[in-house]
């Protein structure tokens, strides 16, 4: 009897353990970081084409120029709809079609698939508005666009 | 037919007229403080839920509270187990509810599911086996060793079920991204909004991005 | 002028900034996952033993128990939880150092630990220990704890991106007052609660236009006022009821409640760091 049940128990308790260390070995590829790269800076020019106003980070879609000069599509990385809200920005400040330059960081995953990622810091309107969208530090370098950052 | 029925409730259940119309899944994944009070509560919920689940187990494995009949330890502390696994549960379909697609399709929530149905059917088996004759071994400080070894299975689907939990919110193997052919196939990704890529195929081409 | 580390010791920045480069945060950060997994299993661990030991002081949950006896059973346990979660707290904070410095939801969690420190370890299990007797030593610790939670919960309350936290503190007192009040009492108890918070849900998101923080704020503060007057009116009323068949003593129940809360306004501060 005794006997019968060590194997399941031995089987869950290796099944956590290969957990830890499996998701522990794949994350020292960066392609599993979650983190975006300090060292990877992006100013982002371009027209809103969605935008996800959502939790726990909204995101701000649009057609730009990343660092290689290629146009493609990126997704940048905000605050909680809270948080935007009381910087100043809401769901209909960046419809479809604004004009916006943001400036972030890149994903360190900078395999592009299937679209290029990155924080967004802030973000400057047409009307020379410019509003800061991240969430106060992401672990993003202090480059003086956060308000709270002083 | 279960994925058609999840875009309906994320596209269109609760969804009024109007352009600006969200469905109520909608609503609550962009709702200024709910969905993070729901999350929150889902996290805290674990100190009721899984912090007297682990009491109870321990008992059952003869390593606390020895001292204590299992039934009386049991009596007092499994209603504070089923209340907490309430809110978790209640939290957790809301979360689901928000979401839905993107959690159907992630290998972490399914792999969640199967070991929550684990740790389900392992209670079931225990009131229908070592529950039984626990008059028995009521009073003992160390059960017998086959109750021992489904409390322990106890906690480790648990403790899966928690830590696979936590690997939901990484982005490591969301479809459309280039991962693991057999990833794409667990997710389902193919059927999925944003495809499925195989990493093996993006070697072959060559390309990275930006 | 937000209440963070960084805003008390700018000095420190630079050293903050560099923390995720020194070992062994520079290990953990690719492993930030695994790593926080450890934080929430601490969490669990101690969330439990503070549950069922303070709850005993406050004479529920295992009443057949001495609460010497679950104070044998639980410290161990207990100890394992508060340095497990002080361990992977400090190397997962070492990998997110600059984000924390700029947090005043993290300042919240930290005055919290140390004042769920100070109530575990000066009054609660003191208490436990010997049965429910409360000490001079047991009470002036108790009141340090309180002073230093009450702090913690009046920083959470100016930070106006996480202070929404709360409610999960709110919560708790309301579980803990539910399963603390006596029968007939508990069902007006629980309808008042009801009552309140799906009042709340409805109005914050069918009356109010999304969005409207002008009128959001204001009505998510009245509400929070009156849950908490609700809870802790009920509290008062139990506590300061005469006992019938409860041998637990006033400030024993008193500093029972306290010392579960405390954690939770520390956890609900932790997850509500990423949210602001």
């Amino acid at each position: 009897m005794t006997k019968q049940f060590f194997a399941p128990l031995a089987i869950v308790t290796a099944l956590a353990c290969a957990a830890l260390v499996g998701v522990n070995v794949a994350q020292a590829h960066h392609a599993f970081s979650a983190e975006f790269d300090g060292k990877s800076p992006v100013l982002l020019r371009g027209k809103v084409s969605k935008v996800e106003w959502i939790n726990p980070h909204a995101w701000v879609h649009l057609m730009a120029a990343g660092p290689d000069g290629q146009v493609r599509e990126w997704m940048v990385e905000g605050g909680t709809p809270n948080t935007l809200l009381r910087s100043g920005i809401d769901r209909n400040t960046l419809k479809p079609g604004t004009e916006i330059v943001v400036r972030g960081y890149q994903s360190k995953d900078k395999s592009c698939a299937p679209v290029c990622k990155a924080n967004g810091r802030d973000v400057a309107f047409p009307d020379g508005r410019k509003v800061f969208m991240g969430s106060s530090g992401t672990g993003a370098p202090k480059d003086g666009s956060d308000p709270n950052d002083k | 037919m279960i994925r058609e029925f999840l875009v309906w409730l994320q596209d269109q259940w609760g969804k009024g007229a109007g352009d600006t119309a969200q469905s109520w899944s909608q609503q609550l994944l962009g709702s200024l403080n709910l969905w993070g009070l729901v999350e929150g509560t889902h996290l805290l919920s674990l100190m009721l839920f899984a912090g007297t689940i682990l009491f109870v187990d321990l008992r059952l494995i003869g390593a606390t509270f020895q001292r204590t009949p299992v039934s009386v330890l049991s009596r007092r502390i499994l209603p504070m187990t089923v209340f907490g696994f309430g809110f978790m549960v209640i939290t957790g379909a809301a979360l689901f509810f928000a979401k839905p697609l993107f959690y159907y399709h992630n290998i972490w929530f399914r792999a969640k599911l199967i070991f929550l149905a684990l740790a389900l059917v392992n209670i079931v088996i225990f009131h229908l086996r070592a529950h039984r004759n626990q008059q028995v071994w009521d009073l003992l400080p160390k059960p017998p060793t086959e109750t021992r070894i489904l409390a322990a299975i106890s906690l480790a689907s648990w403790l899966l079920v928690i830590i696979l939990g936590r690997f939901m919110a990484y982005s490591w193997f969301d479809c459309g991204k280039p991962i693991p052919h057999w990833v794409n196939l667990v997710q389902e990704c193919k059927t999925s909004e944003h495809g499925a890529v195989d990493a093996s195929a993006m070697a072959a081409i060559g390309g990275t991005g930006s | 002028m937000k209440i963070t580390f960084g805003e008390a010791l700018p000095n420190l920045r630079p050293w903050v900034q560099h923390l995720d480069q020194v070992w062994p945060a520079y290990i953990i950060k690719p492993q930030f996952a695994s790593w926080e997994v450890l934080h929430i299993l601490s969490l669990v661990i101690l969330g439990g033993t503070a549950i069922l030991m303070n709850l005993r002081l406050a004479g529920a949950g295992l009443v057949e128990e001495k609460p010497s006896e679950l104070y044998r059973s639980l410290r161990r346990w207990q100890d394992l939880g508060v340095i497990g979660i002080v361990v992977s707290g400090v190397l997962i904070g070492m990998a997110n150092a600059e984000r924390l410095y700029d947090s005043t939801a993290f300042v919240v969690k930290i005055i919290a630990l140390i004042a769920g420190i100070v109530l575990t370890y000066g009054a609660s299990r003191p208490i436990a220990k010997a049965d429910g007797v409360v000490s001079a030593s047991a009470r002036s610790w108790f009141l340090i704890g309180a002073a230093l939670w009450l702090g913690s919960v009046t920083v959470f309350a100016t930070a106006v991106l996480a202070n929404p936290g709360l409610f999960h503190v709110l919560l708790a007192a309301a579980l803990i007052v539910l399963l603390l009040t006596r029968r007939g009492a508990r069902g007006v108890f629980a309808a008042g609660l009801v009552v309140l918070v799906l009042g709340q849900i409805i109005i914050t998101h069918t009356v109010i236009p999304a969005d409207d923080l002008s009128r959001l704020d204001p009505a998510n503060k009245v509400y929070a006022a009156l849950l908490a007057l609700w809870i802790f009116g009920n509290a008062a009323r139990e506590i300061l009821s005469p006992s019938t068949d409860q041998e637990a003593g006033r400030l024993a129940k008193l500093i029972g409640y306290a010392s579960i809360l405390v954690w939770v306004t520390a956890a609900a501060a932790g997850r509500w760091i990423a949210f602001a």
